[in-house]
């Protein structure tokens, strides 16, 4: 039953179907083939996800962030981002980077984040002298970092597979997202100074940069206000994320002034269908945990790894060179409900804190978001800068070695996991 | 209601035609769901944190029963405008080396087999849903069969949604695929 399912999840995969119809037939395929377990099973596990309260944190902090993007918040943060660093070497570069530090903090959706920063600044970096291909890998890379800053769906997908509290992943993204952004920045300076790309050498505007800043406020206080109430434990994060879109409505009505009926409804929406989109990936997903737990997959997987590799440092090198190729073929929220189930039990047994576990499984499963051959932010980045995938992936190289090395140190320094 | 189409128009097949005029309609019900539960969902919530941290009463049974209820139509109705929109996420590298011809067969035949799927999955979910009919709820008095009518009602949208688009690809050729927009995604 779980090997017809495997093969037919990769047959269809690789037939190009939705990963969400992916998982739902499969499954379905593999209980008609079994026998053993009715096909209601299948229903049943779907309809259960919806039932979820703390699963309707999605479409809001989808909404809240939906409703902060859609205004002129955009043209606001990424104007601070560049006041804060254009003047310094590689500081064209660094705004991509720190523009998404920033709109990963509203957004939190790589994707979203190449696209909207993309969209914006790759076309001003070219027309001061980057190379195509480095903007478009910068702006791959950089888009990463929105899914470490909180409110990050991925953790919220993982807290769902693993019991882990909200609050303590949202937390815990917030130094490796600064970690990524900090090297980031310093690939672009190192990369600017061995290239001789071009800097803006205007004198940094006190008062402009102060007027920036407030006016980027509200968007940049939305993060930090849902970490200060999760922290606390003032509400659950269902609760924050509705506080969250009543906060983005607030905004839009009395700061920027730009809300509307309409685009509310286009908010909402908008948060609908990338609602589905998700929850269709956890409904199908919770089917295939269901069967693999029937099948004792986890458990199995866990002691043939104890078994084998022995050494906790071997297993973890395991699980990231797993979840790294894993990353490379699957989107980002389905290997998260996939290889959830199956790492959990094995983080347990080697005593390994399963928010370090949640942090690395993120942080490796983003860098398949700008890795080819299904590099999503990639293949934006690259369209958007007009250069070749290949070219672009070229550039790549100082990126992956942050990357890997922050990966390192958050799967070996359990410290670093607050 | 589609905008009337003229006689010298393009010709536009009638088939396709009236596919665009089942997708409107889908579409715009679909949408009607999603803002309305979506407000409902919002406001029940916002009245159950009201309730709880600033008149602190507790919290309010009903406003804790009815995003249970809803959640699921919120969601189908997403699934389904995620299928007409193309947003569900994929990994389309084979598509990148097919044929124009090729790549029309594929998305045909893919679109068929998810029709057919869901189609079973709404004749399970109907069996669920009259199981879980005899349940209410405790509060609302609601029959726990709302949620497998939503997935019920979903599964079939998407089976529609599905033959569709392998209707308008057989007809038009692979472009006629809705292919999503990368702003809308959720990696």
């Amino acid at each position: 039953m779980i090997l017809v399912m495997i093969l037919a999840f990769f047959i269809l995969l690789a037939l190009a179907i939705p990963v969400a119809h992916v998982l739902v037939i499969a499954s379905g395929a593999a209980i008609l083939y079994g026998g053993e377990v009715p096909t209601l099973l299948v229903a049943q596990q779907m309809v259960n996800q919806t039932q979820s309260f703390p699963m309707l944190a999605l479409p809001f902090f989808i909404l809240a962030g939906s409703l902060m993007m859609s205004g002129r918040l955009g043209e606001k943060l990424v104007g601070f981002a560049t006041e804060l660093v254009q003047r310094y070497r590689g500081g064209l570069g660094s705004v991509s980077v720190v523009g998404s530090c920033v709109f990963g903090g509203v957004s939190g959706s790589a994707v979203a984040d190449a696209t909207a920063l993309g969209g914006m600044l790759i076309p001003w970096q070219k027309r001061e002298g980057y190379p195509a291909a480095f903007t478009a890998a910068n702006n791959a890379a950089a888009a990463s970092i929105a899914i470490l800053i909180p409110p990050s769906i991925p953790f919220i997908l993982y807290s769902l597979v693993s019991n882990v509290s909200i609050a303590d992943l949202f937390i815990a993204g917030v130094l490796p997202g600064l970690m990524l952004t900090a090297g980031f920045v310093a690939v672009c300076n190192v990369s600017a100074r061995l290239r001789g790309f071009p800097f803006a050498e205007h004198p940094f505007d006190g008062p402009k940069c102060r007027k920036l800043f407030i006016e980027a406020l509200p968007a940049l206080a939305m993060p930090a206000m849902i970490l200060l109430l999760l922290r606390f434990g003032f509400a659950t994060p269902t609760e924050v994320s509705v506080i969250a879109v009543f906060y983005a409505l607030a905004a839009g009505i009395f700061f920027y002034r730009d809300m509307t009926v309409k685009r509310f409804g286009q908010a909402l929406i908008a948060a609908g269908v990338a609602t589905g989109v998700v929850m269709l990936v956890i409904m199908g997903s919770a089917i295939v945990s269901w069967l693999m737990t029937y099948a004792q997959i986890p458990q199995t997987f866990a002691e043939w790894c104890l078994g084998t590799l022995q050494q906790p440092w071997l297993i973890i090198l395991a699980m990231v060179l797993i979840m790294m190729v894993a990353g490379m073929f699957i989107d980002l929220p389905a290997a998260i409900l996939l290889l959830g189930p199956i790492f959990v039990p094995l983080a347990q047994a080697i005593n390994m804190d399963l928010t370090q576990l949640g942090v690395v499984m993120v942080l490796t499963l983003a860098i398949g978001l700008y890795t080819p051959p299904v590099g999503t932010t990639l293949f934006i980045s690259s369209s958007i800068a007009q250069t070749s995938i290949l070219a672009s992936s070229r550039e790549l190289g100082p990126f992956y070695l942050v990357a890997f090395g922050t990966v390192l140190m958050f799967s070996y320094l359990p410290f670093l996991t607050i | 209601m589609t905008a009337p189409t003229s006689n010298i128009s393009t010709a536009r097949p009638m088939v396709i035609v009236g596919l665009d005029a089942l997708d409107h309609w889908i579409g715009t019900v679909c949408r009607g769901v999603v803002l309305s539960t979506g407000a409902a969902l919002l406001v029940s919530i916002a009245i159950g944190v009201v309730a709880r941290y600033v008149i602190t009463v507790g919290g309010v049974d009903w406003a804790e029963e009815v995003p249970k209820q809803l959640f699921a139509w919120f969601i189908m109705s997403g699934v389904v405008l995620a299928v007409q929109g193309g947003n569900h996420i994929a990994v389309d590298l084979v598509m990148h080396y097919l044929s124009p011809g090729a790549l029309r067969i594929l998305v045909v035949l893919t679109n068929l087999l998810v029709c057919v799927a869901y189609v079973y999955l709404f004749g399970v979910a109907m069996e669920v849903a009259e199981l879980a009919a005899a349940e209410r709820n405790p509060v609302l008095g609601t029959p726990g069969s709302l949620p497998f009518y939503a997935l019920a009602a979903g599964a079939v949208l998407t089976a529609v949604g599905s033959l569709s688009i392998a209707i308008r690809v057989w007809v038009l050729g692979a472009d006629a695929r809705p292919q999503g927009n990368p702003e809308d995604s959720v990696e």
